[in-house]
């Protein structure tokens, strides 16, 4: 199969398909994604939207950036993911960065997406809890931003 | 907007299968109990419209903005 995405025609098989069976958070009606990469060893990629194929969300693996994030999945998340610890997880952060500004890049650590890679389920979620952030700075601030702020 | 006064251990209920019941009033906090089912999504409002923006604003990122590799 074939879908027509910003960075032009991708291929893809059904066993490509994630689905978000509540969508994302304030797009509840983007329910099936699939997962492409930016580039080979790039902790980036692109959550590329198939019901609204001029989506593509920029996410990235969390601990590329912040070693030691610990989200604490809550019982009911799991129960939904039908996440055991045996099951194949992958947790990514959606990924923010001001145009031409990639130092200020910011990554979603409070509402992670959470996958079930085996049964190609996942869902965003929202942390309790004040450990993360929503705009999580990941470089720090230049000097000259310092002085700015 | 629907207005009802509720004390503490009562509930409402919303349609069929959701529950919202006020466990505890603690000065100006309230805490809320809610049985929903699991396709209902359940979220404090001001952290849903955050991760909202987010969502959208990681849509609108340009690739050729993302960094290589660390920047130091």
């Amino acid at each position: 199969m074939t879908l027509s995405t910003r960075f032009g025609m991708v291929e893809y098989n059904e066993e490509d398909i994630l689905t978000f069976p509540q969508g994302l958070m304030g797009l509840p009606a983007m329910k099936r994604f699939l997962i492409l990469e930016h580039k080979p060893g790039s902790p980036f990629r692109w959550l590329q939207s198939l019901d609204e194929p001029s989506m593509s969300l920029l996410v990235c693996d969390p601990w590329a950036y912040v070693a030691d994030y610990a989200p604490q999945l809550r019982e009911t998340d799991e129960t939904d993911l039908a996440l055991t610890d045996s099951e194949a997880r992958m947790i990514l952060a959606t990924a923010s960065i001001p145009p031409g500004k990639p130092e200020g890049m910011t990554l979603n650590l409070l509402g992670p997406l959470v996958i079930n890679l085996s049964k190609r389920i996942g869902k965003q979620i929202a942390l309790d809890g004040g450990t993360y952030t929503i705009r999580h700075r990941v470089f720090q601030r230049s000097r000259s931003e310092a002085v700015a702020a | 907007m629907l207005v009802l006064t509720r004390k503490v251990h009562q509930s409402i209920v919303i349609g069929d299968d959701v529950e919202v019941v006020i466990l505890e009033v603690r000065g100006e906090q309230v805490r809320l109990g809610i049985r929903a089912p699991r396709d209902v999504a359940v979220h404090r409002k001001e952290i849903y419209q955050q991760i909202q923006e987010e969502n959208r604003s990681s849509a609108n990122v340009d690739p050729s903005d993302i960094p290589d590799a660390h920047i130091p």
